[in-house]
C-alpha cells in the first residue's frame, strides 16, 4: 500500500463518523459535473449507509480531546494529512468515474481553527476554480474560526454544516473540555444569515454568487450523553425552526475509547437512532410537534413501535378516521399512510369513493393503517378500541428484525422530492 | 377480430395503437415476418414519427399532461405484454379523459403507472451506480446490464455534468450504447465485449476508490441486508468496489 493509499485509508476512516451523506438541494452546473436536485447515491457500504460523497478529514490531527471522538488529542492513532491538490485531484479523478456526487470535507483541527479553515477552504477553492468543478460540496465549518473565513465557506460549498456535538451545554462542557455551546452556536447562525441573506438577494440579482444554495445542516450523538429523547427532539425543533436547518443528522454514538467519562455501551444504540429520524421525519414532514410525541412523563421513544404508531395508540378518540372525508393532515397522521400514499389518496378519492381494498393499492400498509381507518364506514380493524389489544396484533404481524437503521441510510429522503 | 403489426420501434407502437384504439377488439404484436400467414388479417403498421407525435399529443390533451410520459416510461419497460398494457391505457384516455391518471386503484392504469415508476427506478439507480474507466485513450466507458432499457434515461444525465470529456455508455444486455464524442450524443447499436485497455493511472485511481469504500464503513455498524437493500446483487458485476478478484 503506497503512502496516499493509507492517507485516504486513515482519513476516511476518521471522517466516517459523520452521518451526513447528502447530496441533494442544489442543482449546480456548467463546468465539470453538476448537482442533482433530489442527491444520488452511489453506493453503499457494508454498514448499510449510502455513499454519495468522498467524506474525508484534510487531516485528523487535533488539537481537542473530545471524549467521544477517534480523533481526540489523547488517543493513539496514526495520524495523516493531505494537501489541498490531492484533495482535489482525488474528487475530480473519482467524481468523473462516477464514483460519487461529490466532496464531503472535515477535519481535525490542526494548530488552530483558523489555519484548518484556510487549508479547507483552499483545497474547495482549487477543485472549484482549477478544476472547474461544479459538482456538489459540503463543506464543515470549524467552530472558532474567524468570520470572513466562515463567510468564505458557503461560496464555494452546496451546503455547510457545523455539528452541534452533544444535546445540552452540559454534556459539552463534560466531554468536549475544548468547545461551548456559544462556540457551536455562533457560526451556524452566521451561517443561517448568510444563507437568508443570499437567498433575498438573489429573488432580485440573478447573477448574485450562490451562498450554500444546499443549506445548513448539522449532527448530534445519541446515547454518549444522559440526554432524552424529549430534550433531543425539542433541540432539533428550535434548530429547524430559528436556524431554518435542513437537517438534522443522529449518530449513534460507538464507543470509540474506554473513557471514564462515558457510558459503558457494548453496542452502539442503533434502534434508537432509528427512532429519532423518524421522530424528526414526523416533524418535518407530518406537521407533528415535539410535545405531542414525547413529554415528561413518557420522555423516551418507544422502541417496540414508531413514534406515529405510539402517537396514535395514545389518542384512540380521534379514529378510525374515514379515508374519504379526511383532510391532508388528518391523513398523515395515520400509521401506515406515508406522504405519498397521502398525496396519492387525495388524488384517487377525487375520481371515486375509496373502498379497504383500494388502499392497499395506492400503497397504504394496511397491516398498520387497518387500526386506525375505515373507508366508506367499513372499518377491518379490531371491534375492541383498546389500545394493549392492537399492540398485541401488530407485533404478531411483525417482521423480525424489523428495526433496521435504514432511513438516514438513503441520499435523502422520499418526503424532500 | 384486427391484429396491427408493428416494427418494435417506440414510433411504430404508438401508430399501432393509433390504428387499433377505434378498434375494439384489437391486438398488437411485434413484426414477425415469418409467422405473416399465421395472421391472414394483420395490417402492418408503418412507423411515422410525425403520426406517433400527434397521437401523444392529442393523448396529453385528453387525459392531461404526463399521459405521454408515461407511455414512453412504460416502453423502456422490460416485461410481458406491454403492447396491451399502452393500448388499454390509451383506449381508457379516451373514455376517462383527464380522470385517467388519478384512476391510482385501477388495475389497467396501476400496471402503467406501476411500469413506468419502475423503469424511472432503475434509471435513477443507474445515475449512482454507472462506473467509468478511463481506456488508454483517454475515453472514458461504463458498462452497464440493466434489467429497463434506461439508457435514453439516463444519456442526458451525463451529457449535463461529462460535457468536457469523450464517453460511451454500454447497455450490454441490449447491445446498445451511448457514445458521447466531440460534444455529440448518439445512440447506435454496439455488439461484442471487449474494450480497450484501461489506461494505468484508471487502476490506481480503482485502487484508491476501493480502499476509501473499505474504510468509510463502520465495522460495529455492519449491516448487508441494509447493504443490499441500496445496492442489489445484480448491479455489482459493473461495479469496482464489489469486485472480488482484483
Amino acid at each position: 500500500m503506497d503512502d496516499l493509499e493509507r492517507r485516504i485509508e486513515i482519513l476516511s476512516a476518521g471522517a466516517r463518523y459523520d452521518a451526513s451523506c447528502s447530496s441533494s438541494g442544489s442543482d449546480r452546473s456548467g463546468g465539470n459535473g453538476a448537482a442533482h436536485m433530489s442527491g444520488v447515491c452511489h453506493s453503499w457500504s457494508a454498514d448499510g449507509r449510502c455513499i454519495s460523497l468522498l467524506k474525508i478529514l484534510m487531516a485528523n490531527a487535533c488539537v481537542y480531546d473530545c471524549a467521544y471522538c477517534v480523533n481526540r488529542r489523547s488517543n493513539d492513532i496514526p495520524r495523516a494529512a493531505l494537501t489541498p491538490d490531492e484533495i482535489a485531484s482525488l474528487t475530480y479523478e473519482f467524481y468523473r468515474r462516477n464514483y460519487i456526487e461529490g466532496l464531503f470535507l472535515s477535519s481535525g483541527v490542526v494548530v488552530s481553527p483558523d489555519h484548518t479553515m484556510e487549508l479547507m477552504l483552499e483545497a474547495v477553492r482549487k477543485l472549484r476554480e482549477e478544476k472547474r468543478f461544479t459538482g456538489y460540496v459540503h463543506m464543515k465549518v470549524i467552530p472558532g474560526a474567524s468570520r470572513e473565513l466562515i463567510d468564505r465557506a458557503g461560496l464555494y460549498a452546496d451546503r455547510v454544516s457545523v455539528n452541534i456535538e452533544l444535546p445540552t451545554s452540559g454534556s459539552l462542557a463534560r466531554l468536549a473540555p475544548g468547545k461551548t455551546r456559544e462556540s457551536i452556536l455562533r457560526p451556524m447562525s452566521r451561517l443561517a444569515e448568510c444563507i437568508s441573506a443570499s437567498r433575498d438577494e438573489r429573488r432580485s440579482v440573478k447573477s448574485a454568487p450562490l451562498y450554500a444554495p444546499g443549506g445548513q445542516s448539522t449532527q448530534l450523538i445519541v446515547g454518549a450523553s444522559p440526554e432524552t429523547d424529549l430534550q433531543i427532539m425539542k433541540l432539533s425543533e428550535a434548530l429547524y425552526k430559528k436556524m431554518a436547518l435542513k437537517r438534522v443528522y443522529y449518530s449513534a454514538f460507538v464507543p470509540v475509547s474506554p473513557d471514564n467519562r462515558l457510558p459503558a455501551l457494548t453496542a452502539p444504540p442503533l434502534a434508537r437512532e432509528h427512532r429519532l429520524y423518524q421522530a424528526d421525519w414526523l416533524l418535518r414532514f407530518y406537521g407533528f410537534a415535539a410535545d405531542e410525541l414525547l413529554n415528561e412523563r413518557c420522555p423516551c421513544l418507544d422502541l417496540t413501535f414508531d413514534p406515529k404508531t405510539m402517537w396514535a395508540l395514545n389518542n384512540l378518540d380521534k379514529f378510525p378516521l374515514e379515508v374519504n372525508t379526511a383532510d391532508h393532515l388528518e391523513l398523515l397522521r395515520v400509521p401506515g399512510i406515508g406522504t405519498l400514499s397521502a398525496k396519492r389518496i387525495l388524488r384517487a378519492r377525487r375520481v371515486g369513493r375509496l373502498n379497504l381494498e383500494d388502499l392497499g393499492r395506492l400503497g397504504v400498509v394496511m397491516k398498520r393503517a387497518v387500526y386506525f381507518v375505515t373507508a366508506g364506514g367499513h372499518y377491518g380493524g379490531l371491534k375492541t378500541d383498546s389500545a394493549e389489544a392492537i399492540k398485541t396484533r401488530l407485533l404478531e404481524k411483525k417482521e423480525p428484525a424489523a428495526v433496521q437503521p435504514q432511513l438516514f441510510a438513503t441520499a435523502e429522503p422520499a418526503g424532500e422530492l | 377480430m384486427g391484429v396491427y403489426v408493428y416494427d418494435n420501434s417506440f414510433n411504430g407502437l404508438i401508430c399501432a395503437i393509433k390504428a387499433a384504439a377505434i378498434d375494439a377488439a384489437a391486438e398488437i404484436t411485434l413484426a414477425a415476418p415469418a409467422q405473416d400467414s399465421l395472421f391472414s388479417s394483420a395490417v402492418e403498421v408503418e412507423a411515422s414519427p410525425a403520426d406517433s407525435a400527434a397521437f401523444l399529443r392529442k393523448l396529453d390533451g385528453l387525459a392531461g399532461e404526463g399521459t405521454a410520459e408515461n407511455m414512453k416510461l412504460c416502453w423502456l419497460w422490460n416485461g410481458p405484454e406491454k403492447e396491451k398494457m399502452l393500448l388499454t391505457y390509451a383506449r381508457m384516455a379516451f373514455s376517462k379523459g383527464k380522470k385517467l391518471n388519478d384512476l391510482l386503484a385501477d388495475p389497467a392504469v396501476a400496471k402503467v403507472l406501476k411500469a413506468a415508476a419502475a423503469v424511472l427506478r432503475e434509471g435513477h439507480r443507474l445515475k449512482g451506480f454507472l462506473r467509468f474507466s478511463e481506456l488508454s485513450d483517454c475515453t472514458l466507458y461504463a458498462r452497464m446490464e440493466p434489467d429497463h432499457n434506461v439508457l435514453p434515461l439516463i444519456a442526458g444525465h451525463f451529457r449535463r455534468r461529462m460535457a468536457a470529456s469523450d464517453w460511451v455508455i454500454h447497455d450490454a444486455r441490449r447491445n446498445m450504447a451511448a457514445l458521447y464524442f466531440g460534444g455529440r450524443l448518439r445512440v447506435a447499436e454496439l455488439t461484442g465485449d471487449q474494450t480497450p485497455p484501461r489506461s494505468e493511472t484508471d487502476r490506481q485511481v480503482t485502487g484508491l476508490w476501493r480502499t476509501f469504500f473499505e474504510a468509510v464503513a463502520i465495522r460495529e455498524r455492519t449491516n448487508p441486508r441494509a447493504q443490499r437493500g441500496g445496492v442489489p446483487l445484480k448491479y455489482r458485476a459493473n461495479m469496482p468496489e464489489f469486485d472480488t478478484d482484483l
